[in-house]
């Protein structure tokens, strides 16, 4: 089978969202795919996904809460009642990959990584570019939440930074289960 | 940038080695790449490899020495010379993934200090 795959020159951008967007989008109808969840920070990709995506289930996965600083969320109240008004799941919840070892790090700086089974985990998949290694925790974190099956295929859309630039079909799993996640095919992603 | 990607019904097999090989062929042609890394571990997949990219530095990595059982490599003798002949280069050496860490149960462990002695330990299965 043959299936185009969309390299962006650059990762992160507006522009790559959109397009992130519109081709994952094409692969869902394609493969009669339902479930489709998304990573955001602020909140901007997931209301654009939630529009891009009706008729389907829409998980917009956020960062933990406290990421940038205690007792804060960046995702904010505006763009999360948006999404709630459209029918969108927003889950917080622990990072699949950056959990509890990151509480070895030294207070008040950005935790460095460690030799923690979830970092090498992450920077492995950094080496397909940051958005794949969202795409893939986000999935694991869904699935421990029990917002999707790990017996049918999902479409995962992460990226860098701001906004959307990697999309891939896969099985998900969770984070016992990890290495049960099959990535079934690259919609699209940067070309680093 | 819109690229084309082969996804194959099944891993493995003669017929996906024989496709893989023509697809990295074209690829590498349009993006001017003249270097190609191939797995093979009885050589099989080496010699089409040199055979289909001529031209190009092939570099065929075996299995490491002992894989399958100790003082043995299972590529063989033939392949290596089919694939030499041709130009491509062989390289046998630690799998970068389970290299040290891959002990086997029955496995003796010795560890000596200078001056203090030496600690014998059995790896044992867990």
């Amino acid at each position: 089978m043959e299936s185009k795959t969309t390299y962006f020159e650059k990762p992160g951008g507006e522009e790559n969202t959109a397009m992130t967007l519109a081709l994952a989008k094409q692969r869902a109808e394609e493969l009669g795919i339902k479930t489709i969840v998304v990573a955001s920070t602020v909140g901007g990709t997931a209301v654009k996904a939630v529009n891009a995506f009706k008729g389907c289930k829409v998980v917009i996965v956020s960062h933990v809460a406290g990421f940038r600083e205690p007792n804060t969320q960046e995702l904010t109240e505006e763009n999360r009642k948006l999404v709630e008004k459209k029918g969108g799941i927003v889950l917080t919840t622990t990072h699949a990959f950056g959990g509890i070892h990151r509480a070895l790090a030294a207070a008040n700086t950005p935790p460095a990584p460690t030799l923690a089974m979830g970092d090498i985990i992450a920077m492995t998949l950094r080496t397909f570019g940051q958005g794949m290694k969202v795409a893939l925790e986000i999935a694991t974190m869904a699935a421990d939440a029990g917002l999707v099956r790990t017996d049918e295929e999902i479409i995962c859309i992460g990226g860098t930074g701001r906004g959307a630039d990697t999309a891939v079909v896969l099985q998900p799993a969770g984070t016992h289960r990890f290495f049960h996640l099959r990535v079934k095919e690259i919609i699209c992603k940067p070309r680093l | 940038m819109e690229s084309k990607t082969t996804y194959f019904e099944k891993p493995g097999g003669e017929e996906n080695t024989a496709m893989t090989l023509a697809l990295a062929k074209q690829r590498a042609e349009e993006l001017g790449i003249k270097t190609i890394v191939v797995a093979s571990t009885v050589g099989g997949t080496a010699v089409k490899a040199v055979n289909a990219f001529k031209g190009c530095k092939v570099v065929i990595v075996s299995h490491v020495a002992g894989f399958r059982e100790p003082n043995t490599q299972e590529l063989t003798e033939e392949n290596r010379k089919l694939v030499e002949k041709k130009g491509g280069i062989v390289l046998t050496t630690t799998h970068a993934f389970g290299g040290i860490h891959r002990m086997q149960p029955g496995d003796t462990v010795e560890v000596s200090i200078e001056n203090i002695g030496t600690l014998k330990n059995c790896v044992v299965r867990a």
